[in-house]
């Protein structure tokens, strides 16, 4: 096996793969990268049983200047290969296999010999039919993703609940997370000619992952699902999660639908008071802030006490306050996530009492994107 | 290893010097006992036994001339002890031996200020008296004082370490003040060579546990003397800062400092129980009753304290020795179900199905209680119901007595909590 190949377009590829490897395995090969070198191209392969990421580099891919001058396969320890192909010193670099798996890696004049593990040793990639696909937009994707892996849970004790779980039926795709404290749901439409329907957990750390591979020069991302894997395709990325088995709970029936108080705010508005608030939340370790609105006087303000240090109450900025008197506790971090996730934009708060969660939605667009917080009961 | 030629001790104006004085109540159990019978500690025949009725009971304490004529000691069992001995055994009462230590920190109270006075355990305390001495005279005087006093007031014979700092002190106490009357020694850094050197075994010096022990006589270290002439960098390598801390030890070197203690922050402190099991636990339900037995008590110390954790841990020790240790974050909470269901689902991920011995529940990352965190699958009224009972039961087992009112688990197999009851530091009270 014998390539060269230009240094900064392999680093670029050998990044997004070593994304997925660990520098601790429990098996041992999965500490390496795997490079398999075709007729047409170099594929480069990590994974940690967990996730897997395949980026093919082609020869028609210009920038790479990629000279193929013998195919075969070679694992080499992922770690310091990368170390070591981050330091040469010219722009292309040559990669070797010799006997008994030794592998040449030079570049300019300086020349490194690495032992390598046979290939035939690295697990198979799952096999994954081509046939059945869905195309999302790919920023859309990535929003979806950061909008709801803010509330998977961290939790190992209840492993399903630390993935999103997405259920894709007619011409929509539902992406819901929660760790039982706050929920966050989007909906998608989507174009679904083949009729597929899904019903599947993806852990939250592989979307987090995933988000990270997707680059802004991007247009779509594809989405293939089987019975325990999911494959993205990300251009020239292959990127492979396990699914988590289990059946997620039913959080339709969680969402409440009418509400006694509601409110609207511009979430950035919103966001800066909630900091300040938590400000002294956060240092005495008690995590709670109280939000009192009162319609009739038309006021909002929200507080935090500090034994230790003191307190603080600010009168909010908002719109269109209705309904009846309110006053309820909240942890801030699950509101500044909240807030976070939805960008600049005003929102429409819908509260029940002071014991039940409450909602916070787009003002614009009620139907498609929801987060619901639970409160804090104070004694 | 390279033989070192160093002398830490050569400059001795960056050594600490301060006057330190390590005081140990003799027999202090034992003695209490006599006191409260009416005989001297010294020439009682008193040995404090646990679990006085089964024939493994541990000797928690000798009177002076029980250890003397018999070599009765902490730690001989009560099969152990012959007839002849003619030894009275009596069963500990922890309430006493507490309510006797309060009475005599407060004379060591009276020779030093409160930043300069360390109740280190039930029966030993560190005093700093740099400061004291315009008041109370040198060391000896002032050693003598308080030994004068607490023997007046209470009855105890205390024995006196002195040194320039707390490790000489307690090494003093340890090893030359315990022998003999009248109960005082002062070790300076002059007698490095002649009196800490001639301790052959390494666990006799102050911080060395067994462990210690293994891994220094693996690199060829057997005694003090050894350890004071290894190689510092390479103590370093191995040990890290603890291996440079042994090294000064050995030179009678220690920088600790009764002022500038470590006082832990409210989030790093943990609220922790554990207990040696009074027989191997073989099965399931009986491991994970008496964790969720210890659970519940670490959950009452939570709410007594009106905090909550966010991290919950298990420690099970083995019956044929190796442990394990485990965590994980949870919600934070102080409920005696959440914290159960935790180190329920801890054991069960972890225990490898041998009989186990020792069993502790470790609650971390502490946080001010105060609200309660609703949930979006839990029942509501519910999770309110239960933080209620919980505050119930507390009132109930505090008013009552903790027999009162308790979760019927514990009448099962694996239960030690009923009997438990009576003990306080896990001995009769």
């Amino acid at each position: 096996m014998k390539f060269s190949i230009s240094r900064s377009q392999f680093i670029k590829t050998l990044n997004d793969v070593q994304r997925a490897i660990a520098s601790k395995a429990t098996i041992p090969i999965l500490t390496g990268l795997k490079i398999a070198v075709s007729e047409t191209g170099v594929t480069l392969t990590g994974s940690d049983a967990d996730i897997s990421i395949e980026a093919t580099i082609t020869q028609s891919d210009e920038k790479a200047q990629l000279l193929i001058e013998e195919p075969g396969n070679i694992v080499l320890p992922a770690r310091f290969f990368g170390e070591i192909v981050k330091r040469l010193p010219e722009d292309q670099m040559t990669l070797t296999v010799g006997e008994g798996f030794q592998t040449t890696i030079t570049s300019g004049t300086s020349s490194f010999n690495l032992n390598g593990l046979d290939a035939n040793g690295y697990p198979h990639l799952p096999e994954i039919d081509a046939e059945n696909k869905l195309t999302l937009p790919a920023d859309i994707l990535k929003q979806i993703i950061s909008q709801t892996v803010i509330a998977v849970s961290n939790q190992e004790s209840r492993p399903i609940l630390t993935g999103v779980h997405i259920l894709v039926k007619d011409n929509q795709l539902l992406a819901v997370a929660t760790d039982s404290h706050r929920l966050s749901q989007r909906k998608l439409e989507i174009n679904n000619g083949q009729g597929l329907e899904y019903d599947v957990i993806i852990p939250g750390k592989s979307l987090t992952e995933l988000s990270k591979i997707i680059t802004d020069d991007l247009e779509e991302v594809d989405l293939r699902i089987t019975e325990n894997q999911v494959l993205f395709t990300a251009g020239p990325i292959k990127f492979y999660s396990r699914l988590l088995e289990g059946n997620y709970p039913d959080t339709d029936r969680l969402i409440p639908h009418d509400a006694t108080t509601t409110i609207e705010f511009n979430t950035q508005k919103l966001l800066a008071s909630v900091e300040r608030a938590s400000l002294l939340s956060h240092a005495s370790q008690n995590n709670v802030v109280r939000l009192v609105l009162d319609p009739e006087a038309k006021e909002g303000t929200i507080y935090s006490n500090s034994p230790e240090l003191g307190n603080v109450q600010e009168s909010l900025a908002f719109e269109n306050l209705t309904g009846e008197k309110l006053d309820i506790s909240f942890n801030p971090d699950y509101m500044k996530d909240a807030l976070r996730s939805f960008g600049p934009t005003d929102i429409k708060v819908a509260f029940t009492s002071a014991l039940r969660p409450f909602t916070l939605v787009p003002s614009e667009d009620e139907e498609n994107f929801i987060q619901l917080i639970t409160p804090v009961r104070t004694f | 290893m390279g033989f070192n030629q160093t002398n830490p001790l050569a400059n001795d104006r960056s050594l600490p010097q301060r006057d330190i004085l390590c005081i140990d109540c003799k027999s202090f159990y034992a003695s209490t006992e006599a006191i409260k019978r009416g005989i001297n500690p010294l020439a009682s025949k008193i040995a404090v036994l646990s679990r006085e009725e089964s024939q493994g009971g541990l000797i928690l304490a000798a009177s002076p001339y029980a250890k003397d004529t018999y070599g009765v000691k902490l730690g001989t069992r009560k099969y152990e002890v012959q007839p002849d001995m003619n030894l009275e055994m009596v069963e500990p009462h922890m309430a006493d031996y507490i309510h006797k230590n309060l009475e005599i920190n407060h004379i060591y109270r009276q020779f030093t200020d409160k930043q300069h006075w360390y109740p280190y355990s039930i029966d030993e305390s560190f005093l700093d008296v740099t400061g004291s001495h315009r008041l109370f005279g040198e060391n000896n005087q002032i050693a003598a004082a308080i030994q004068k006093k607490v023997l007046a007031q209470t009855g105890v014979v205390t024995t006196v370490g002195m040194g320039p700092n707390l490790l000489l002190a307690k090494l003093a106490l340890d090893n030359e003040a315990k022998k003999g009357a009248p109960w005082q020694a002062y070790w300076d850094y002059k007698d490095v060579p002649t009196k800490l050197w001639q301790i052959n075994d390494l666990q006799d010096m102050w911080g060395i546990g067994h462990r210690y022990a293994k891994r220094l006589h693996q690199l060829g270290i057997y005694s003090v003397y050894d350890l004071a002439h290894a190689d510092v960098a390479f103590l370093k390598r191995k040990f890290g800062v603890m291996g440079a801390q042994l090294y000064y030890h050995a030179w009678g070197i220690d920088y600790s400092n009764l002022e500038r203690r470590y006082l832990p922050r409210l989030d790093s402190k943990g609220y922790g129980n554990s207990q040696v099991l009074m027989r191997d636990y073989l099965t399931l339900s009986d491991c994970v009753t008496v964790l969720k037995e210890i659970a519940a008590q670490v959950a009452t110390r939570l709410r007594r304290h009106h905090v909550q954790a966010s991290v919950v841990g298990i420690g099970i020790g083995y019956a044929a020795g190796g442990h394990f240790s485990t965590q994980m974050k949870i919600t934070p909470t102080n409920l005696t179900e959440e914290l159960q269901e935790a180190v329920a689902y801890l054991f069960k991920k972890k225990w490898n199905g041998a009989p186990i011995r020792n069993a502790g529940v470790r609650c971390s990352r502490i946080s001010k209680q105060l609200g309660l965190q609703l949930g979006l699958f839990k029942d509501q009224q519910r999770l309110v119901q239960q933080a209620v009972l919980d505050q119930i039961i507390d009132k109930i087992q505090l008013r009552f007595g903790y027999k009162a009112l308790m979760r019927a688990n514990s009448l099962t197999k694996g239960g030690t909590a009923l009997e438990r009851t009576n003990l306080v530091g896990g001995h009769q009270a």
